[in-house]
């Protein structure tokens, strides 16, 4: 056998063993690429949480357990990070969320300080707003954030049960999401998305639903009920986290304990979903965090597998 | 360089003496040395005797965030009612007992379940901590008390549906922001001086625990740490007032109330606040759902509702 042939040969069983697995067959969706570990080290991850993009594919994950936020290329080399546990300026106390606004500014909402920071694309502290409370302005535990196309900040206040808003100074705008206005309690939702049309999406985790609100604050949508294991259908989820928004404008959700992705269209129409490692091992592995890159390529945080996955449209 | 404070003193003693007894430089030097020595000697003796009293304050020292109410409600409502201010500890860092019903099946939300139903299942450590603090504040706040964290971790912790426990790799790998371990707790100095630096900042007339040895090692651990705490604070001179602690456990077992070691000394009417302790109670949304011990709805106490009970440990009033 020629060089060439074995190079052949053992590339494709690299394939068929390495990426076969975790291809799953319902969707076609692979991975192709996966990057981080338990660890402080640069590039290593302790309990990542959210995750963005910019425009440039840039990938920004909150690296909850060191209390920073991690830098990468697309294709997860290490580029830089900042933060340390703390609350003084540029310091994390379980950070969560993260948004990217037009200009490449960097949004991390500072979970257990109770606060949302703003930093340049280095990583450079610029501005916060926040502090425990329920005025304007103040947080108890701000989870998912999001940023429109007007580069205005959605914050999830989750124990104040509402929404903020604030422009890209942090300076209060609005809150909304009270019981009252919107006809139900969203009880600690997760994470937020700007859909194509400007609406707000909305992962209401312990309700199993996914919300729509307008820019206002109306409810416009809700779909999704409770459904987990392998009768679980599409459009069922068990706690879903992140909510990410493709060009499309089709909806991607981390269906926690169905250990999977669920694809959807704008209305909430199941399209297709794939399944992510850790099937039926449920304190290793937990697909928190999404989102869409500017070439359609998804990237996936797993919170108890310390990683990154990327997959391909 | 820098004197001490009875070098200070000396020296003022000194000057007074002389001026109070003109005589000339150097001639009973040794004299006046020893009268100074006595003088200092007397005045921190009489400075000792007058003890400070502790302040009017209730401390409720309890493991996790609704073991308060559970307690020693009562008597927090009945004291702070009466101008006392109320201090309510929570010492661990509440990372496991949060379960919610996995579909609420309902437009208000999830209910939080104590049950063994079937279709519960538990919270995120990190969660748990968030859920349980915010009950806390609120359980605090209808007492009109102080809530204090000491954010002690606990044994165990809740990964996804699974309980990590103390030693394991999954627990150290998931460094709960945590001071210390309650398990660990009596061990170190450290530890204790939180406590101490609590009891220094308070000094409170009146503190409950729960029982010594109890009936859980977390509430165990968290009443002997008052204890050491307590004593430490008294052979400092800090104004703490009386150790109570609740009967329970080993203390209502057959042969302690035979020999009448679990006989409590310490009897509080709570009758007239049980509306309070149970509007507390009921924050704590997550352990009973709302719907627990409801006096309100029932409007019916047991006998043994309106009374709390609690042994004397020390009494440093005295």
């Amino acid at each position: 056998m020629k060089n060439s042939q074995l190079i052949k040969v053992i590339f494709a069983a690299v394939l068929i063993c390495g990426i076969t697995p975790i291809v799953n067959a319902q969707s076609g969706q692979g991975m192709t690429k996966q990057w981080g570990e338990f660890g402080d080290k640069p590039g290593q991850l302790k309990y990542p949480t959210m995750i963005a993009v910019d425009k440039s594919s840039n990938v920004y994950v909150v690296d909850q357990h060191n209390q920073r936020i991690q830098k990468f290329d697309a294709e997860g080399n290490f580029i830089l990070m900042w933060g340390r546990l703390g609350k003084g300026p540029g310091e994390f106390t379980y950070p969560y969320g993260i948004a990217i606004d037009s200009k490449g500014f960097v949004y991390v909402a500072d979970m257990n300080n109770n606060r949302v920071q703003k930093f340049s694309p280095r990583g450079e502290y610029l501005a916060s707003i926040g502090s425990y409370g329920t005025q304007d302005g103040q947080f108890k535990y701000p989870y998912g954030i999001a940023v429109d196309e007007k580069d205005v900040l959605y914050v999830i206040d989750a124990f104040n049960y509402r929404i903020q808003t604030f422009d890209s100074d942090l300076k209060f705008l609005a809150k909304w999401g009270s019981e009252e206005s919107i006809g139900f309690k969203a009880y600690m939702p997760h994470e937020i998305a700007i859909g194509r049309d400007g609406n707000i999406i909305l992962s209401d985790r312990q309700n199993h639903r996914i919300s729509i609100f307008s820019k206002e604050g109306a409810l416009v949508k809700r779909f999704g009920q409770y459904g987990e294991g392998k009768e679980a259908k599409g459009g069922q989820f068990s706690e879903p986290h992140g909510v990410a928004v493709d060009s499309k404008g089709d909806v991607y959700v981390c269906d926690r304990y169905n250990f999977r992705i669920q694809l959807l269209t704008a209305s909430g129409e199941y399209k297709e979903h794939w399944m992510t490692p850790g099937v039926l091992d449920d304190s290793k592995h937990f697909p928190i965090g999404i989102a869409v890159g500017a070439d359609g390529s998804i990237y996936v945080t797993d919170h108890y597998a310390h990683c990154v996955q990327k997959y391909a449209r | 360089m820098k004197r001490g404070s009875s070098e200070g003193l000396q020296e003022m003693l000194c000057n007074i003496l002389n001026m109070a007894i003109p005589m000339r430089p150097n001639r009973f030097p040794l004299f006046q040395v020893l009268l100074v020595v006595a003088l200092v000697v007397s005045s921190d003796f009489l400075m000792a005797g007058a003890k400070d009293k502790p302040r009017k304050c209730i401390l409720v020292f309890g493991a996790h965030a609704d073991d308060v109410d559970e307690i020693a409600g009562g008597t927090l409502a009945r004291y702070t009612a009466q101008g006392y201010q109320g201090i309510y500890v929570c010492v661990t860092n509440n990372t496991a007992g949060c379960n919610i019903e996995k579909a609420p099946g309902d437009k208000w939300g999830p209910k939080f379940s104590v049950s063994s139903s079937p279709q519960m299942y538990p919270v995120d450590a990190l969660e748990t901590n968030q859920i349980r603090e915010e009950e806390c504040r609120q359980a605090a706040a209808v007492y009109g008390a102080v809530p204090v964290f000491l954010n002690f971790s606990e044994p165990e912790i809740l990964l996804g549906r699974k309980i990590v426990v103390y030693g394991s790799e999954e627990f150290l790998k998931y460094s709960p922001q945590a001071k210390h371990d309650v398990s660990l707790a009596t061990r170190y100095g450290e530890d204790i001086n939180i406590v101490v630096e609590l009891l220094q900042k308070y000094q409170p007339e009146i503190i409950i625990i729960h029982t010594l040895g109890g009936e859980k090692l977390d509430h165990g651990n968290s009443a002997y740490l008052m204890y050491l705490a307590f004593k430490k604070a008294m052979s400092k001179g800090i104004a703490v007032g009386k150790l109570w602690m609740k009967v329970d456990g080993w203390f209502l077992d057959d042969t302690a109330q035979k020999t009448g070691r679990g006989k409590p000394d310490v009897h509080i009417d709570v009758k007239k606040y049980l509306k309070t302790k149970y509007e507390a109670l009921n924050k704590h949304l997550s352990q009973n759902g709302g719907f627990g011990k409801n006096y309100v709805a029932k409007n019916k106490a047991q006998a043994k509702e309106t009374i709390e009970e609690f042994i004397t440990v020390i009494d440093n009033t005295h």
